[in-house]
């Protein structure tokens, strides 16, 4: 937990669960595992618990609706999540 | 960079040879990739003559143009081989995960000729293409032997994979191909192919970027389709139990008009295709009893008990293809059904329902999940599977067939316990299963005695549950491609909804029209259900998604996404001519190989010969024949053999391309 | 102005061309559009309509390339 070098962060207001990030992240950190509040049960991407992402940017290049923003978190932060 | 990655590697499953090949840039612009591309490589690489379950026949495994560009709804992998099971050109088509995999390891195809001497898979990840030894998932099922290898193969990136279940393995000639754990490229016998190569799968692993020539005209288009389908969702006023009341009312329509295509998306993300599960059983598109009953058979205690509601309520998350914003498909708990054998199944698709279900006058919905599951898992094409049974039990009805004959299994109209326990002898290939395992036209050539009048195909492929006597177009394209008997090739109400007319100039626009219309043989409809097949090709040439198609080019516009792809400015028209010379090489196939085109005119019964007495579709008849002639004709084949002419291969550059192989 | 409908089969289309566009005045509403259509009083409660994807009631006013859809069962593949 923190360890990761980067996250992602999806608008789930805008995600339709077509899975093309999913097939686009070279170390599959993304799976659909999220629930969203619809009537039909879909399900959303989101981090696997102990993903390795890097914050690499793959995946919300290749979202076609650019629903997503991938963060890069620097040393200093990764520091902090170590420590505490 | 035009969305196709240029390149396909070739396997000699004989000697483990495997090699790139490049494919020039005209290929992709004459033919596009998918099966357009898989066309092109085996008519040249197969010999006339091949023996299909022999070395000489190539397996092709190949994804779209679109695929993987950013585009909706392009997620869909096609198989293609001399099909064993019709004697010519042979597909089929799936979704699930495969496609962009292909594409992420560096190819628009992987074909594999030759038979290996030991069961093997193809593994292909940064070290690149090896055979590998299968022997320890021969004789497991689809699903377990893809979890097996899955898991494997995984270091970084998590591998797709698609398999042969038993069914494959004892080369069934209706096995088919699986991904995802129950998403299957069905039909053709592509799966005893593959069987009869020893290759139990392919596992694929790669990250290479898939690029086009403008990735953010392609977005915006897929946003514009996006925010439509986003916003349409059913008014709660639409039950399940409402919709065979629709279906009532539809068939009794004198009239038919081209309605809004987006229409199809609410229905799709609410149930999927079991929304039609009631529906097409009241307005007359499910063949019922083995095409030989109707609705009044097939009645409402019957229907109301295979209910859409009635599916999806054991639906416990939705499932999409790659690449789709709809998620037609789903995962049902089936943990309370057959001792707990299964704990859950993808939701049987309507095809699966009507053929278990009304060809079978069965209504026990809980049977049809676990030969759904049963099915998935040995990797057998389930229209073929049921209609083979369906043939079996009228077989029977008609004392063509013996309670000895049967293994004594009772299999009296609706006895789903006898099903489930033929489906099982099936994939195992055992007693009466052995018979049945090839489909139906082989069952009746080894029974004899007249069964071939319960046969009910057409050029050996048995055909969807979509009756022809109901939309007759359909029938055609029954009748009249390359790979008979597939009902996602074209039909009156897929032309209706498409609306070609907005953007090819010479397809024939559709207002309100009587049915009857329909039971025409008239240039007009010929030139419909042309343009029908000519778009099909494109679809397939993309990797497109049928419903997506249906839902019409004025929403989901591949015409649009092509250009923006490859950067080619190609009119609908011109594209329009692609599928045309598409579809007039897979003929050429069929024509290399002996097929004669005439030999696949669907079973009389499905042209209504004799008619039926009762029910929605009572007095229907097709002039199949009279409208087989128009299509060819109007294709520029000629219309009595149906073999493309000189002169159309000429203007359609083919003779060239040939050459070229 | 046109707007873009997709007709029922027992309604009168006569008044769409070929691409289903039909002429009607600014400020038309969608009650317009269905006398157009020549639909049924009695069966306006029962009907589902949307335009653009959006439920309506009659009184909207319609703008220049709007689409009108009607709600029916279909059974494609």
């Amino acid at each position: 937990m923190g360890m990761a070098k980067g996250e992602v962060i999806i608008d789930y207001q805008i995600c339709m669960g077509c899975g093309i990030c999913i097939n686009a992240c070279p170390f599959s950190c993304l799976d659909l595992t999220r629930y969203g509040n619809d009537a039909y049960k879909r399900l959303f991407p989101e981090l696997e618990p102990d993903h390795g992402c890097t914050g690499c940017g793959i995946c919300s290049k290749a979202c076609p609706l650019e629903c997503m923003t991938a963060i890069k978190k620097d040393k200093d932060e990764k520091k902090d999540a170590v420590s505490s | 960079m035009k969305g196709y990655m240029g390149k396909i590697l070739f396997v000699n499953l004989t000697t483990g040879d495997i090699e790139e090949r490049l494919i020039p840039d005209h290929i992709y612009e004459m033919l596009l990739s998918g099966v357009g591309l898989g066309a092109y490589v085996l008519y040249n690489e197969i010999p006339a003559g091949a023996d299909p379950l022999g070395p000489e026949n190539v397996l092709g495994i190949v994804s779209g143009l679109l695929t993987g560009t950013g585009s909706f709804m392009t997620g869909r992998w096609m198989v293609v081989c001399k099909s064993p099971l019709t004697g010519g050109w042979g597909d089929a088509n799936c979704g699930g995960t495969l496609a962009p995999a292909i594409k992420q390891c560096g190819y628009d195809g992987i074909f594999f000729t030759g038979i290996s001497e030991k069961p093997v898979y193809l593994l292909v990840n940064n070290k690149g293409p090896q055979l590998k030894d299968a022997s320890h998932v021969w004789g497991k099922d689809a699903t377990e032997s893809e979890e097996i290898l899955i898991s494997e193969n995984t270091a970084k990136k998590k591998p797709a994979a698609a398999v042969i279940g038993t069914a494959g393995e004892k080369v069934s000639l209706i096995a088919g191909i699986c991904n995802d754990g129950g998403r299957l490229a069905a039909r053709s016998g592509v799966g005893a192919v593959m069987g009869s190569k020893r290759l139990k799968g392919i596992v694929l692993v790669g990250s290479k970027p898939i690029k086009c020539h403008d990735p953010q005209a392609v977005k915006l288009i897929s946003q514009a389709y996006a925010n439509k389908i986003r916003k349409l969702n059913l008014p709660g006023i639409v039950k399940g139990s409402l919709l065979p009341v629709g279906g009532k009312v539809m068939g009794s329509m004198k009239h038919v008009a081209p309605i809004d295509g987006m229409m199809f998306a609410t229905l799709m993300k609410k149930w999927g295709t079991p929304l039609s599960n009631g529906m097409a059983v009241t307005n007359g598109d499910t063949p019922i009893k083995n095409w030989a009953g109707s609705s009044k058979d097939y009645n409402r205690s019957y229907y109301s008990r295979i209910n859409s509601d009635l599916v999806i309520k054991r639906e416990y998350r939705k499932y999409h293809c790659y690449s789709c914003i709809v998620g037609c498909g789903g995962v049902c708990d089936i943990s309370d059904i057959g001792q707990g054998r299964f704990t859950h199944t993808h939701k049987p698709e309507y095809e699966t329902c009507a053929v278990f279900g009304p060809l079978l006058m069965n209504r026990n919905l809980e049977s049809i999940f676990y030969i759904n599951e049963l099915l998935n898992r040995g990797g057998m094409d389930s229209i073929s599977a049921g209609s083979a049974i369906a043939f079996a039990m009228e077989c029977y009805e008609k004392g063509l067939l013996t309670l000895e004959d049967t293994g004594g299994l009772d299999l009296n109209w609706g006895n789903a316990e006898a099903v489930i326990k033929l489906v099982e002898m099936m994939i195992a290939r055992e007693g009466l299963g052995d018979l049945l395992a090839d489909g139906v036209k082989i069952a009746a050539q080894k029974l004899g005695s007249g069964s071939d009048k319960y046969a009910i195909h057409a050029g050996g492929q048995e055909p969807g549950m979509h009756d022809s006597r109901f939309d007759p177009m359909m029938g055609v394209h029954y009748s009249v491609d390359p790979t008979p008997g597939r009902h996602t090739i074209g039909a009156a109400q897929y032309y209706n909804m498409t609306r070609l007319w907005e953007k090819v100039s010479w397809a024939p626009p559709v207002k309100i029209y009587p049915k009857n219309e329909e039971y025409e043989a008239t240039d007009r409809e010929a030139l419909k259900s042309v343009a029908g097949s000519c778009y099909k090709q494109i679809v397939d040439g993309i990797g497109g998604c049928l419903f997506a198609q249906i839902m019409g080019v004025q929403h989901w516009q591949a015409f649009e996404w092509l250009n923006a792809a490859t950067g080619w400015n190609k009119t609908p028209d011109e594209y329009m001519l692609i599928g045309k010379r598409m579809q007039t090489l897979r003929q050429l196939f069929n024509v290399k190989h002996g097929v004669e085109p005439k030999s696949f005119k669907m079973h009389p019964r499905m042209a209504g010969e004799p008619p039926l007495k009762e029910g929605p579709l009572k007095g229907r008849q097709v002039p199949i024949e009279a409208m087989m002639k128009l299509h060819w004709k109007h294709f520029g084949w000629d219309e009595n053999t149906g073999a493309p002419l000189p002169e159309t291969i000429q203007q359609l550059e083919l003779d060239q391309l040939l050459q070229e192989g | 102005m046109q707007v873009k409908v997709y007709p029922l089969p027992f309604l009168n289309d006569d008044a769409l061309d070929e691409m289903g566009n039909l002429e009607v005045p600014t400020g038309a509403t969608l009650r317009d559009v269905y006398k157009k259509l020549q639909v049924p009083l009695l069966l306006r409660p029962v009907l589902l309509c949307s335009v653009n994807y959006e439920k309506s009631s009659l009184d909207r006013v319609l703008q220049e390339g709007d689409v009108i859809s009607f709600f029916f069962p279909i059974t494609g593949g």
